[in-house]
């Protein structure tokens, strides 16, 4: 038990990072191929799209979300979750932009704080990094025109930001279930169930966010869920 | 422009002082995966990392309090933060 709890300590940081040993090694794999695959198509994209003042909201973003990342809130039943932050970035940089910054994060994370494996960096930055920024502006662009005022602007981003989380959840259930950690008639249950409720504080988190550059920053918003950094 | 620079601006203390913060507030319970590994038993699964460098955001030598959190996350975040602009900077030129 002992040493359990104390490899528990050593071996997974505060989220849903994947610690290395959970997925089998063709899972892995095809996590850093379609890692490496999706950076090189963001990074095309995001090179079309980058305007002068991207540059450093991306440095602020990566920033804001490596500090949210160590802020672990309590949920139900002596479970914490943190923000993932991808549907926040999506909304303010575009996916592919957010993307960038998504696995600059959950990089330096594997690398330097030992938060999630290095096997598993690459199904890590798929779930947490790709998966969210791509259904969170997928929800973010289906139901912008109901963000005309600030609570449709609220309610849409709740709902953009907790639905990234819980298809992220699902997708990191699937990858344990064909790895052989766990069925998935008992991990898609188990991880979804907990990630709906951490889903919640995404969902605060995000719209508090996003209301407040609404407020502060106006223009921002609009052009980056149109998909116009540039503007 | 001055709007974007406040937002910045803004944005990087909001990160500094939730980092800081993170260190004293944030819940030591079990996040999603580790409860799910716990309960469904494959948590003993998970392996050692092969070197440590601010395992856990701690700084070894510095123990496990809130003052080793606060220096391994402002590493962290001048890290992160120096990454980001760096890609972006690379994506902003190559255009």
């Amino acid at each position: 038990m002992v040493i359990g709890v104390s490899s528990l300590e050593a071996t997974s940081g505060p989220a849903m990072h994947i610690p290395d040993g959970f997925l089998s090694t063709p899972v892995a794999l095809v996590g850093w191929a379609v890692m490496a695959v999706t950076v090189v198509v963001a990074a095309r994209q995001a090179e079309r799209q980058m305007s002068e003042r991207a540059v450093p909201l991306m440095g602020v973003m990566a920033a804001f979300i490596f500090a949210a990342q160590m802020m672990n809130f309590p949920v139900a039943g002596g479970t914490s979750g943190h923000l993932l932050g991808g549907a926040l970035a999506a909304a303010l940089l575009g996916p592919w932009v957010a993307i960038i910054v998504m696995t600059s994060v959950i990089g330096l994370q594997a690398l330097v704080f030992q938060d999630g494996g290095l096997v598993a960096l690459g199904a890590n930055v798929l779930n947490m990094g790709i998966t969210t920024a791509l259904i969170g502006y997928l929800v973010l662009r289906l139901l912008a025109p109901l963000m005309r005022n600030n609570g449709g602007l609220i309610g849409v981003a709740f709902v953009a930001a907790w639905l990234s989380v819980v298809v992220s959840s699902a997708l990191c259930a699937l990858e344990l279930a064909i790895s052989g950690a766990s069925p998935l008639n008992v991990a898609l249950p188990a991880m979804v169930g907990v990630h709906v409720f951490i889903g919640i504080g995404e969902g605060l988190i995000t719209a508090a966010a996003l209301s407040f550059i609404r407020v502060t920053n106006p223009t921002l918003l609009t052009h980056s869920i149109a998909n116009r950094v540039t503007a | 422009m001055t709007a974007t620079r406040r937002l910045i601006l803004g944005g990087l203390v909001i990160a500094i002082v939730i980092a800081a913060a993170s260190a004293f507030i944030a819940s030591g319970s079990p996040d999603g995966l580790e409860r799910v590994a716990q309960d469904h038993g494959f948590l003993d699964r998970a392996q050692d990392a092969p070197y440590r460098v601010l395992p856990d955001y701690t700084v070894p030598g510095l123990g496990d309090g809130p003052i080793s959190t606060i220096v391994a996350g402002a590493v962290g975040l001048v890290l992160v933060a120096g990454i980001a602009l760096g890609a972006g900077s690379i994506l902003r030129r190559r255009r």
